[in-house]
């Protein structure tokens, strides 16, 4: 026996899909326009921010939609405010990879993105880590 | 998208954001830091609910409300609170005072 599955999962997956077809058209319309109607710089350049597009979006819903707070073990102070912290950060991040595709020196703008990007990553992951070490030694 | 601003043109509706950002708390707590009637303070937290700001959770006859904030949301209560509260009140103590009229 089946379940459906419940109206907030889909809308969730619908908004991915839509997602995953505006980025396929934008890839679509960057190539049939260039390089008659945008110069290479502006095509490459559009390439690059495309991928930081879902990072935004997902960094921006983390706070939102990650797993509801836990049982009665859990301290929900805690809890919601790491929901927060890795929300922002990642928002930050992906903020910054956008900025720096878009407007870094190009020789740089792949590492610099890819760097912020990186870094926001590994500061949730870290925050995470101290967080689990604490809860264990509590 | 509407009803996320509906919910921040509120100064108490505000406050309640700010006050769940530090910790879920229940509606007795919240209402406790308003001079507002209980159904009054209950038409905020439906306006929220419907907004999709908050989520509440019922233990018993406790309702718990949490946070469910994104983070363009949490931008935008910030930027409401820093020029909405001034345009209503320079003074800053606008929220309560005004509420307490709802009595």
């Amino acid at each position: 026996m089946t379940t459906a599955p419940a109206p907030d999962t889909l809308a969730e997956i619908l908004r991915a899909l839509l997602l995953a077809a505006l980025l396929l058209v934008a890839v679509f319309a960057v190539k049939h326009l260039a390089p008659e109607h945008l110069s290479p710089d502006v095509a490459r350049r559009i390439l690059a921010v495309l991928p930081g597009v879902p990072a935004v979006y997902y960094a921006n819903v983390v706070p939102k939609y990650l797993s509801p707070i836990g049982g009665a073990g859990c301290d929900a102070a805690a809890e919601q405010g790491r929901r927060r912290f890795v929300g922002w950060t990642l928002m930050l991040g992906s903020l910054g990879y956008v900025a720096a595709s878009a407007f870094a020196p190009w020789s740089i703008a792949n590492g610099l993105a890819g760097g912020l990007l990186g870094a926001a990553v590994l500061v949730v992951l870290t925050r995470l880590a101290f967080d689990l070490r604490g809860r264990r030694h509590a | 998208m509407g009803n996320v601003f509906k919910a921040l043109s509120d100064p108490t509706r505000r406050q309640v954001l700010q006050l769940l950002k530090a910790r879920p708390m229940t509606a007795g707590d919240l209402a406790e830091h308003f001079d507002v009637t209980k159904p009054t303070m209950s038409a905020h937290f439906a306006v929220l609910l419907a907004a999709d700001l908050i989520q509440a959770e019922k233990q018993g006859r406790t309702i718990t409300y949490r946070l469910k904030m994104s983070v363009l949301e949490e931008a935008l209560l910030g930027f409401s609170a820093a020029f909405g509260l001034q345009l209503a009140n320079p003074d800053g103590g606008e929220s309560v005072a005004r509420d307490g009229d709802d009595r």
